[in-house]
Protein backbone atom coordinates (compact mmCIF):
# COMPACT_ATOMS: atom_id res chain seq x y z
CA UNK A 1 0.00 0.00 0.00
CA UNK A 2 1.58 3.51 -1.12
CA UNK A 3 1.07 6.17 1.01
CA UNK A 4 -2.68 7.75 0.94
CA UNK A 5 -3.24 11.78 0.76
CA UNK A 6 -2.88 13.46 4.23
CA UNK A 7 -0.96 10.38 5.68
CA UNK A 8 2.16 11.62 7.19
CA UNK A 9 5.15 10.52 5.19
CA UNK A 10 7.92 8.16 6.26
CA UNK A 11 9.89 9.66 7.74
CA UNK A 12 7.57 11.30 9.84
CA UNK A 13 6.07 7.73 10.28
CA UNK A 14 10.00 6.46 11.41
CA UNK A 15 10.45 9.36 14.13
CA UNK A 16 6.76 8.96 15.58
CA UNK A 17 7.99 5.01 15.73
CA UNK A 18 11.07 5.98 17.31
CA UNK A 19 9.23 7.73 19.95
CA UNK A 20 7.23 5.06 20.77
CA UNK A 21 4.09 5.86 18.53
CA UNK A 22 1.91 2.79 18.29
CA UNK A 23 -0.40 4.12 15.39
CA UNK A 24 2.51 5.24 13.51
CA UNK A 25 3.93 1.84 13.80
CA UNK A 26 0.78 0.54 12.68
CA UNK A 27 0.11 2.71 10.08
CA UNK A 28 4.65 1.68 8.47
CA UNK A 29 3.46 -1.97 8.19
CA UNK A 30 -0.37 -1.39 6.48
CA UNK A 31 1.59 1.06 4.14
CA UNK A 32 4.95 -1.96 3.67
CA UNK A 33 3.57 -5.15 5.15
CA UNK A 34 2.26 -6.69 1.87
CA UNK A 35 5.29 -5.90 0.07
CA UNK A 36 8.19 -7.09 3.19
CA UNK A 37 5.74 -9.94 3.36
CA UNK A 38 5.29 -11.09 -0.83
CA UNK A 39 8.70 -10.48 -1.34
CA UNK A 40 9.11 -12.91 1.52
CA UNK A 41 7.02 -15.75 0.86
CA UNK A 42 8.28 -15.17 -3.13
CA UNK A 43 12.02 -15.94 -1.42
CA UNK A 44 11.34 -18.62 0.77
CA UNK A 45 8.28 -20.45 -0.62
CA UNK A 46 6.91 -20.67 2.68
CA UNK A 47 4.17 -18.30 4.04
CA UNK A 48 4.74 -19.17 7.90
CA UNK A 49 8.63 -18.88 7.49
CA UNK A 50 7.70 -15.16 5.78
CA UNK A 51 5.66 -14.62 8.69
CA UNK A 52 8.13 -15.14 10.82
CA UNK A 53 10.95 -13.09 9.01
CA UNK A 54 8.41 -10.12 8.25
CA UNK A 55 7.66 -10.06 12.15
CA UNK A 56 11.67 -9.76 12.67
CA UNK A 57 11.63 -6.53 10.47
CA UNK A 58 9.28 -5.28 11.91
CA UNK A 59 10.17 -5.94 15.44
CA UNK A 60 13.50 -4.34 14.00
CA UNK A 61 11.69 -0.69 13.31
CA UNK A 62 9.69 -0.68 16.39
CA UNK A 63 12.97 -1.40 18.36
CA UNK A 64 15.64 0.53 16.20
CA UNK A 65 13.98 3.34 14.47
CA UNK A 66 15.89 5.93 15.91
CA UNK A 67 18.51 4.52 13.31
CA UNK A 68 16.96 4.55 10.21
CA UNK A 69 18.86 7.41 8.26
CA UNK A 70 16.18 9.03 5.54
CA UNK A 71 18.88 10.41 3.96
CA UNK A 72 20.63 7.20 3.01
CA UNK A 73 17.10 4.97 1.76
CA UNK A 74 13.80 4.69 1.75
CA UNK A 75 11.71 3.09 4.84
CA UNK A 76 10.30 0.17 2.62
CA UNK A 77 14.71 -0.55 1.54
CA UNK A 78 15.54 -0.52 4.85
CA UNK A 79 12.74 -3.11 5.94
CA UNK A 80 13.07 -5.13 2.66
CA UNK A 81 17.32 -4.97 3.57
CA UNK A 82 16.59 -6.77 6.96
CA UNK A 83 14.19 -8.78 5.63
CA UNK A 84 17.04 -9.95 3.42
CA UNK A 85 19.42 -10.80 5.84
CA UNK A 86 16.50 -12.37 8.07
CA UNK A 87 15.71 -14.80 5.15
CA UNK A 88 19.21 -15.87 4.17
CA UNK A 89 20.19 -16.38 8.02
CA UNK A 90 17.12 -18.86 7.93
CA UNK A 91 17.86 -20.13 4.98
CA UNK A 92 21.65 -20.79 5.85
CA UNK A 93 20.41 -22.59 9.20
CA UNK A 94 18.34 -24.86 7.79
CA UNK A 95 20.74 -25.64 4.55
CA UNK A 96 18.15 -25.22 1.85
CA UNK A 97 18.51 -23.51 -1.54
CA UNK A 98 16.74 -20.04 -1.74
CA UNK A 99 13.24 -21.42 -3.05
CA UNK A 100 11.75 -24.13 -4.83
CA UNK A 101 11.51 -21.66 -7.75
CA UNK A 102 15.14 -21.35 -7.55
CA UNK A 103 16.25 -24.75 -7.38
CA UNK A 104 13.89 -24.72 -11.35
CA UNK A 105 16.42 -22.10 -12.18
CA UNK A 106 19.48 -24.17 -11.25
CA UNK A 107 18.01 -26.50 -13.76
CA UNK A 108 18.20 -24.13 -16.34
CA UNK A 109 21.86 -22.74 -16.23
CA UNK A 110 24.75 -23.93 -17.29
CA UNK A 111 27.37 -25.25 -15.39
CA UNK A 112 29.55 -22.25 -15.86
CA UNK A 113 27.12 -19.82 -15.27
CA UNK A 114 28.07 -17.38 -12.52
CA UNK A 115 24.62 -18.24 -11.02
CA UNK A 116 25.52 -21.56 -9.85
CA UNK A 117 27.07 -19.55 -6.99
CA UNK A 118 24.82 -19.80 -3.73
CA UNK A 119 25.33 -16.27 -3.23
CA UNK A 120 24.78 -14.98 -6.42
CA UNK A 121 21.24 -16.84 -6.88
CA UNK A 122 20.06 -15.69 -3.35
CA UNK A 123 20.66 -12.32 -3.88
CA UNK A 124 19.22 -12.40 -7.73
CA UNK A 125 16.29 -14.72 -6.06
CA UNK A 126 16.12 -12.02 -3.81
CA UNK A 127 15.73 -9.07 -5.97
CA UNK A 128 13.56 -10.92 -8.09
CA UNK A 129 11.14 -11.65 -5.58
CA UNK A 130 11.14 -8.16 -4.48
CA UNK A 131 10.21 -6.90 -8.48
CA UNK A 132 7.64 -9.32 -8.97
CA UNK A 133 5.53 -8.39 -5.67
CA UNK A 134 6.29 -4.64 -7.09
CA UNK A 135 4.96 -5.96 -10.76
CA UNK A 136 1.90 -7.74 -8.18
CA UNK A 137 0.74 -4.43 -7.00
CA UNK A 138 0.17 -3.00 -10.10
CA UNK A 139 -3.17 -2.58 -10.88
CA UNK A 140 -4.65 -6.04 -12.63
CA UNK A 141 -4.90 -4.46 -16.15
CA UNK A 142 -1.36 -2.47 -16.11
CA UNK A 143 0.09 -5.87 -14.30
CA UNK A 144 -1.30 -7.74 -17.56
CA UNK A 145 0.77 -6.06 -20.08
CA UNK A 146 3.51 -5.85 -18.07
CA UNK A 147 3.39 -9.99 -18.26
CA UNK A 148 2.90 -10.62 -21.88
CA UNK A 149 5.72 -7.45 -22.84
CA UNK A 150 7.90 -9.14 -20.41
CA UNK A 151 7.11 -12.59 -19.95
CA UNK A 152 5.84 -13.48 -23.53
CA UNK A 153 8.12 -11.16 -25.28
CA UNK A 154 5.29 -9.51 -27.03
CA UNK A 155 5.61 -5.85 -28.92
CA UNK A 156 3.16 -2.97 -28.06
CA UNK A 157 1.80 -4.18 -31.15
CA UNK A 158 1.31 -7.60 -30.63
CA UNK A 159 -0.16 -6.91 -26.59
CA UNK A 160 -2.51 -4.84 -29.04
CA UNK A 161 -3.59 -7.97 -31.59
CA UNK A 162 -3.76 -10.14 -28.15
CA UNK A 163 -6.45 -8.93 -26.10
CA UNK A 164 -7.71 -7.19 -29.41
CA UNK A 165 -7.32 -3.52 -27.73
CA UNK A 166 -6.34 -0.08 -29.27
CA UNK A 167 -2.38 0.54 -29.54
CA UNK A 168 -2.62 3.87 -27.68
CA UNK A 169 -4.69 2.37 -24.70
CA UNK A 170 -1.55 -0.95 -24.65
CA UNK A 171 0.80 2.33 -24.81
CA UNK A 172 -1.18 4.49 -21.88
CA UNK A 173 -1.22 1.26 -19.83
CA UNK A 174 2.25 0.54 -20.22
CA UNK A 175 3.84 3.78 -19.41
CA UNK A 176 1.84 4.07 -16.27
CA UNK A 177 2.83 0.92 -15.01
CA UNK A 178 6.68 1.75 -16.03
CA UNK A 179 6.45 4.82 -14.04
CA UNK A 180 5.05 2.97 -10.92
CA UNK A 181 7.75 0.49 -11.20
CA UNK A 182 10.52 2.77 -11.75
CA UNK A 183 9.48 5.06 -9.12
CA UNK A 184 9.30 1.50 -6.47
CA UNK A 185 12.80 0.14 -7.94
CA UNK A 186 14.23 3.09 -7.15
CA UNK A 187 13.24 2.40 -3.35
CA UNK A 188 15.45 0.07 -2.66
CA UNK A 189 18.89 0.57 -3.83
CA UNK A 190 20.81 -2.33 -5.70
CA UNK A 191 17.95 -3.50 -7.59
CA UNK A 192 18.57 -1.66 -10.60
CA UNK A 193 21.71 -1.57 -11.23
CA UNK A 194 23.21 2.24 -9.97
CA UNK A 195 19.37 3.40 -10.53
CA UNK A 196 18.53 6.14 -8.40
CA UNK A 197 16.34 9.55 -7.97
CA UNK A 198 18.46 11.07 -10.28
CA UNK A 199 19.16 8.68 -13.18
CA UNK A 200 22.28 6.19 -13.03
CA UNK A 201 24.95 6.49 -10.28
CA UNK A 202 27.64 4.14 -9.14
CA UNK A 203 27.90 4.36 -5.36
CA UNK A 204 28.28 1.73 -2.33
CA UNK A 205 25.18 0.93 -0.47
CA UNK A 206 24.08 3.68 2.00
CA UNK A 207 25.20 2.47 5.77
CA UNK A 208 21.57 2.02 7.33
CA UNK A 209 22.13 -1.37 4.75
CA UNK A 210 25.33 -2.37 5.35
CA UNK A 211 24.91 -1.80 9.10
CA UNK A 212 22.36 -4.69 9.30
CA UNK A 213 24.62 -7.10 7.86
CA UNK B 1 17.14 17.04 -31.75
CA UNK B 2 17.02 19.67 -29.05
CA UNK B 3 16.63 17.86 -25.08
CA UNK B 4 12.96 18.29 -24.74
CA UNK B 5 12.75 16.62 -28.33
CA UNK B 6 15.14 14.16 -27.37
CA UNK B 7 13.72 13.61 -23.60
CA UNK B 8 10.17 12.65 -25.07
CA UNK B 9 11.71 10.39 -27.80
CA UNK B 10 13.61 8.40 -25.16
CA UNK B 11 9.81 8.19 -22.89
CA UNK B 12 8.60 6.44 -26.01
CA UNK B 13 11.01 4.01 -27.02
CA UNK B 14 10.69 3.09 -22.94
CA UNK B 15 7.48 1.42 -23.93
CA UNK B 16 9.25 -0.99 -26.05
CA UNK B 17 12.57 -2.75 -24.62
CA UNK B 18 13.79 -3.76 -28.06
CA UNK B 19 13.10 -0.22 -29.21
CA UNK B 20 15.87 1.35 -26.94
CA UNK B 21 18.37 -1.48 -27.66
CA UNK B 22 17.38 -0.83 -31.63
CA UNK B 23 17.54 2.46 -31.70
CA UNK B 24 21.62 2.75 -30.59
CA UNK B 25 22.11 0.57 -33.86
CA UNK B 26 19.54 2.05 -35.71
CA UNK B 27 21.04 4.25 -39.06
CA UNK B 28 17.47 5.59 -39.72
CA UNK B 29 18.16 9.93 -39.24
CA UNK B 30 15.68 10.17 -36.63
CA UNK B 31 18.05 7.73 -34.58
CA UNK B 32 20.78 8.85 -35.49
CA UNK B 33 19.73 11.98 -34.33
CA UNK B 34 18.69 10.86 -30.82
CA UNK B 35 22.10 8.76 -30.63
CA UNK B 36 23.70 12.37 -31.23
CA UNK B 37 22.16 13.94 -28.84
CA UNK B 38 22.34 11.24 -26.32
CA UNK B 39 26.08 10.94 -26.77
CA UNK B 40 26.72 14.65 -25.60
CA UNK B 41 23.96 14.90 -23.10
CA UNK B 42 24.45 13.10 -19.60
CA UNK B 43 20.54 14.26 -18.45
CA UNK B 44 19.38 12.09 -21.28
CA UNK B 45 22.50 9.65 -21.17
CA UNK B 46 21.40 8.59 -17.51
CA UNK B 47 17.68 8.37 -18.46
CA UNK B 48 18.88 6.54 -21.42
CA UNK B 49 20.31 4.08 -18.79
CA UNK B 50 18.15 3.90 -16.56
CA UNK B 51 14.97 2.61 -18.51
CA UNK B 52 17.87 0.25 -19.85
CA UNK B 53 18.30 -1.10 -16.38
CA UNK B 54 14.65 -0.92 -15.91
CA UNK B 55 14.05 -3.71 -18.63
CA UNK B 56 16.77 -5.47 -17.54
CA UNK B 57 15.40 -5.55 -14.01
CA UNK B 58 12.00 -6.87 -15.60
CA UNK B 59 13.12 -8.83 -17.74
CA UNK B 60 15.21 -11.08 -15.58
CA UNK B 61 12.90 -11.23 -13.03
CA UNK B 62 9.59 -11.94 -15.51
CA UNK B 63 10.89 -13.71 -17.85
CA UNK B 64 11.39 -17.62 -17.57
CA UNK B 65 13.56 -19.94 -20.16
CA UNK B 66 10.78 -22.46 -19.76
CA UNK B 67 8.37 -22.68 -23.26
CA UNK B 68 4.74 -22.03 -21.93
CA UNK B 69 5.82 -20.98 -18.31
CA UNK B 70 4.77 -17.77 -16.81
CA UNK B 71 6.26 -15.93 -13.44
CA UNK B 72 3.56 -16.06 -11.04
CA UNK B 73 2.91 -12.07 -9.88
CA UNK B 74 -0.76 -12.47 -8.83
CA UNK B 75 -0.86 -10.14 -5.17
CA UNK B 76 0.47 -12.11 -1.87
CA UNK B 77 -1.18 -10.72 1.25
CA UNK B 78 -0.82 -11.44 4.38
CA UNK B 79 -3.33 -12.36 6.48
CA UNK B 80 -5.00 -10.20 9.45
CA UNK B 81 -3.39 -12.51 12.43
CA UNK B 82 0.14 -11.51 10.87
CA UNK B 83 -0.80 -7.75 11.34
CA UNK B 84 -2.45 -8.72 14.76
CA UNK B 85 0.54 -10.57 16.12
CA UNK B 86 3.28 -8.14 14.97
CA UNK B 87 1.15 -4.82 16.35
CA UNK B 88 0.89 -7.42 19.59
CA UNK B 89 4.31 -7.91 19.92
CA UNK B 90 5.49 -4.82 19.73
CA UNK B 91 2.78 -3.88 22.34
CA UNK B 92 4.80 -6.46 24.70
CA UNK B 93 7.86 -5.34 23.88
CA UNK B 94 7.46 -2.26 24.99
CA UNK B 95 6.19 -3.68 28.74
CA UNK B 96 9.34 -5.84 28.60
CA UNK B 97 11.45 -3.45 28.10
CA UNK B 98 11.91 -0.47 30.07
CA UNK B 99 8.74 -0.61 31.98
CA UNK B 100 9.22 -3.72 34.19
CA UNK B 101 12.00 -3.43 35.88
CA UNK B 102 11.44 0.12 36.72
CA UNK B 103 8.23 -0.37 38.56
CA UNK B 104 9.12 -3.84 40.12
CA UNK B 105 12.43 -2.61 41.66
CA UNK B 106 10.98 0.70 43.65
CA UNK B 107 8.48 -1.34 45.72
CA UNK B 108 11.24 -4.26 46.22
CA UNK B 109 12.95 -1.27 48.14
CA UNK B 110 9.85 -0.70 50.19
CA UNK B 111 8.51 -3.79 50.71
CA UNK B 112 11.61 -6.20 50.03
CA UNK B 113 11.11 -8.47 52.97
CA UNK B 114 8.37 -10.77 51.91
CA UNK B 115 8.30 -9.74 48.19
CA UNK B 116 11.65 -11.38 47.65
CA UNK B 117 10.47 -14.48 46.32
CA UNK B 118 7.81 -12.75 44.73
CA UNK B 119 10.15 -10.37 43.14
CA UNK B 120 12.36 -12.93 41.94
CA UNK B 121 9.77 -15.29 40.18
CA UNK B 122 8.63 -12.32 38.95
CA UNK B 123 12.02 -12.00 37.34
CA UNK B 124 12.21 -15.13 36.02
CA UNK B 125 8.70 -14.20 34.09
CA UNK B 126 10.34 -10.98 32.69
CA UNK B 127 12.83 -13.11 31.07
CA UNK B 128 10.55 -15.46 29.99
CA UNK B 129 8.60 -13.09 28.60
CA UNK B 130 11.47 -11.71 26.46
CA UNK B 131 12.76 -15.16 25.73
CA UNK B 132 9.12 -16.24 24.01
CA UNK B 133 10.18 -13.96 21.43
CA UNK B 134 13.71 -13.37 21.07
CA UNK B 135 14.90 -16.69 21.24
CA UNK B 136 11.53 -18.53 19.40
CA UNK B 137 13.16 -20.95 16.77
CA UNK B 138 13.01 -21.51 13.50
CA UNK B 139 9.78 -24.19 14.05
CA UNK B 140 8.20 -22.37 16.44
CA UNK B 141 4.77 -21.10 15.69
CA UNK B 142 4.48 -16.97 14.93
CA UNK B 143 1.05 -17.51 16.80
CA UNK B 144 1.79 -19.16 19.54
CA UNK B 145 4.64 -17.49 19.71
CA UNK B 146 2.29 -14.59 20.14
CA UNK B 147 -0.13 -16.18 22.37
CA UNK B 148 2.48 -17.36 25.20
CA UNK B 149 4.23 -13.78 25.08
CA UNK B 150 0.84 -12.24 25.65
CA UNK B 151 -0.40 -14.83 28.60
CA UNK B 152 3.04 -13.96 30.38
CA UNK B 153 2.82 -10.03 29.83
CA UNK B 154 -0.79 -10.26 31.93
CA UNK B 155 1.44 -11.82 34.28
CA UNK B 156 3.91 -9.09 34.69
CA UNK B 157 1.25 -6.96 34.26
CA UNK B 158 -0.80 -8.00 37.19
CA UNK B 159 2.09 -8.86 39.23
CA UNK B 160 2.63 -4.51 38.45
CA UNK B 161 -0.85 -3.61 39.41
CA UNK B 162 -0.48 -5.93 42.70
CA UNK B 163 2.51 -3.95 44.02
CA UNK B 164 1.24 -0.69 42.83
CA UNK B 165 -1.46 -1.05 45.65
CA UNK B 166 -0.92 -0.01 49.13
CA UNK B 167 -3.18 -3.00 50.49
CA UNK B 168 -1.70 -5.43 48.63
CA UNK B 169 -1.00 -9.40 50.33
CA UNK B 170 0.92 -12.00 50.10
CA UNK B 171 1.20 -15.58 51.55
CA UNK B 172 3.71 -17.82 50.96
CA UNK B 173 3.73 -21.07 49.31
CA UNK B 174 4.81 -24.62 51.14
CA UNK B 175 5.74 -27.78 49.81
CA UNK B 176 4.29 -30.86 52.13
CA UNK B 177 7.75 -30.88 53.28
CA UNK B 178 6.83 -27.55 54.87
CA UNK B 179 9.40 -25.42 52.66
CA UNK B 180 8.55 -22.28 50.52
CA UNK B 181 8.06 -22.93 47.48
CA UNK B 182 6.63 -19.76 46.13
CA UNK B 183 3.85 -16.68 46.56
CA UNK B 184 0.47 -16.00 46.18
CA UNK B 185 -0.07 -12.35 45.68
CA UNK B 186 -3.36 -10.00 45.37
CA UNK B 187 -5.15 -7.29 45.61
CA UNK B 188 -8.03 -5.74 45.03
CA UNK B 189 -8.61 -6.94 41.11
CA UNK B 190 -5.57 -9.63 40.50
CA UNK B 191 -4.28 -12.92 41.91
CA UNK B 192 -1.06 -13.93 40.90
CA UNK B 193 0.34 -17.48 41.92
CA UNK B 194 3.90 -17.44 41.19
CA UNK B 195 6.07 -21.07 41.94
CA UNK B 196 9.11 -22.65 40.87
CA UNK B 197 8.75 -25.54 43.03
CA UNK B 198 6.79 -27.48 40.49
CA UNK B 199 8.39 -29.73 37.66
CA UNK B 200 6.52 -30.12 34.33
CA UNK B 201 3.65 -32.38 34.88
CA UNK B 202 3.98 -35.71 33.34
CA UNK B 203 1.41 -36.67 30.25
CA UNK B 204 -2.27 -37.03 31.36
CA UNK B 205 -1.56 -34.79 34.44
CA UNK B 206 -2.01 -31.07 35.53
CA UNK B 207 -1.41 -29.39 38.43
CA UNK B 208 -4.74 -27.59 39.30
CA UNK B 209 -5.09 -24.74 41.88
CA UNK B 210 -7.90 -24.53 44.47
CA UNK B 211 -9.70 -22.66 47.00
CA UNK B 212 -10.19 -24.19 50.47
CA UNK B 213 -12.58 -23.28 53.25
CA UNK B 214 -14.99 -24.82 55.71
CA UNK B 215 -13.95 -28.55 54.45
CA UNK B 216 -15.32 -27.28 50.62
CA UNK B 217 -12.65 -27.31 47.42
CA UNK B 218 -13.21 -24.97 44.71
CA UNK B 219 -11.34 -25.21 42.09
CA UNK B 220 -10.24 -21.95 40.24
CA UNK B 221 -7.62 -22.40 37.44
CA UNK B 222 -4.54 -24.94 36.37
CA UNK B 223 -0.71 -23.63 36.52
CA UNK B 224 1.04 -22.80 33.12
CA UNK B 225 4.65 -22.92 32.84
CA UNK B 226 7.35 -20.19 31.69
CA UNK B 227 10.38 -21.58 31.56
CA UNK B 228 10.97 -23.22 35.55
CA UNK B 229 8.54 -20.74 36.79
CA UNK B 230 4.91 -21.89 37.00
CA UNK B 231 2.38 -19.62 37.24
CA UNK B 232 -1.39 -18.60 37.65
CA UNK B 233 -2.89 -15.30 37.23
CA UNK B 234 -6.86 -14.73 37.76
CA UNK B 235 -8.86 -11.75 38.44
CA UNK B 236 -11.02 -11.67 41.77
CA UNK B 237 -13.93 -10.15 39.51
CA UNK B 238 -14.19 -13.70 37.91
CA UNK B 239 -14.61 -15.15 41.35
CA UNK B 240 -16.34 -12.49 43.67
CA UNK B 241 -18.68 -14.71 44.85
CA UNK B 242 -15.63 -16.62 46.53
CA UNK B 243 -15.06 -15.17 50.06
CA UNK B 244 -11.58 -15.13 51.69
CA UNK B 245 -12.29 -15.69 54.89
CA UNK B 246 -9.70 -15.84 56.90
CA UNK B 247 -8.75 -19.89 57.22
CA UNK B 248 -9.12 -20.34 53.49
CA UNK B 249 -6.41 -22.39 51.91
CA UNK B 250 -4.43 -22.13 48.65
CA UNK B 251 -4.08 -25.69 47.13
CA UNK B 252 -2.16 -26.92 44.43
CA UNK B 253 -2.58 -30.59 43.52
CA UNK B 254 -1.25 -33.15 40.57
CA UNK B 255 -4.70 -34.23 38.82
CA UNK B 256 -5.67 -35.89 35.73
CA UNK B 257 -6.10 -34.00 32.88
CA UNK B 258 -9.55 -34.90 32.54
CA UNK B 259 -10.20 -35.08 35.77
CA UNK B 260 -13.48 -34.12 37.71
CA UNK B 261 -14.69 -30.85 39.20
CA UNK B 262 -13.26 -32.62 42.66
CA UNK B 263 -10.10 -32.89 44.09
CA UNK B 264 -8.70 -36.10 43.89
CA UNK B 265 -4.66 -36.48 43.72
CA UNK B 266 -2.14 -35.25 46.03
CA UNK B 267 -1.74 -32.12 47.20
CA UNK B 268 2.25 -30.44 46.38
CA UNK B 269 1.88 -26.57 47.19
CA UNK B 270 -0.48 -24.60 49.53
CA UNK B 271 -0.73 -21.35 51.29
CA UNK B 272 -3.22 -19.69 53.97
CA UNK B 273 -4.17 -16.83 52.72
Amino acid sequence: MSEREGEPDDRVLVRRIAAGDEGAFELAYDRHGSLVFGSLVRFLGDREAAAEVAQDAFMSLWRRASSFDPAAGSLPGWLLSIARHRAIDRLRGEARRPSPGSAELLDDLHDDDPWRNPAALADRNWADSIVRTFVSELPEHERHVMVLAYSDGLSQAAISERLDMPIGTVKSRTRRALARLRTRLIEVPGLVEGLTDFGMETAPAPAPYRMMD
Amino acid sequence: MDHAEAHERIADLALEPRDLEAMLASESSDDRALAEHVSGCDTCRAELDAWQGVHRTLAGALHTPRPGARVDVNPIEPDERLRAGILAAARADRSIEPAIPTRISPVAIASSRIWTPVLGLAAALVVAVAGTFLLAGPGQSLLRTVDEARALSNVVASVNRILAEPNHEVATLKTTAGQSGGSVAWASHDLVVLTSALSTPGQGQTYRCWLSSGGTDTAIGRMEFAGTTAYWVGSLDEWASISLDPGTQFIVSLEPTDGSGARTGSVVLEADL
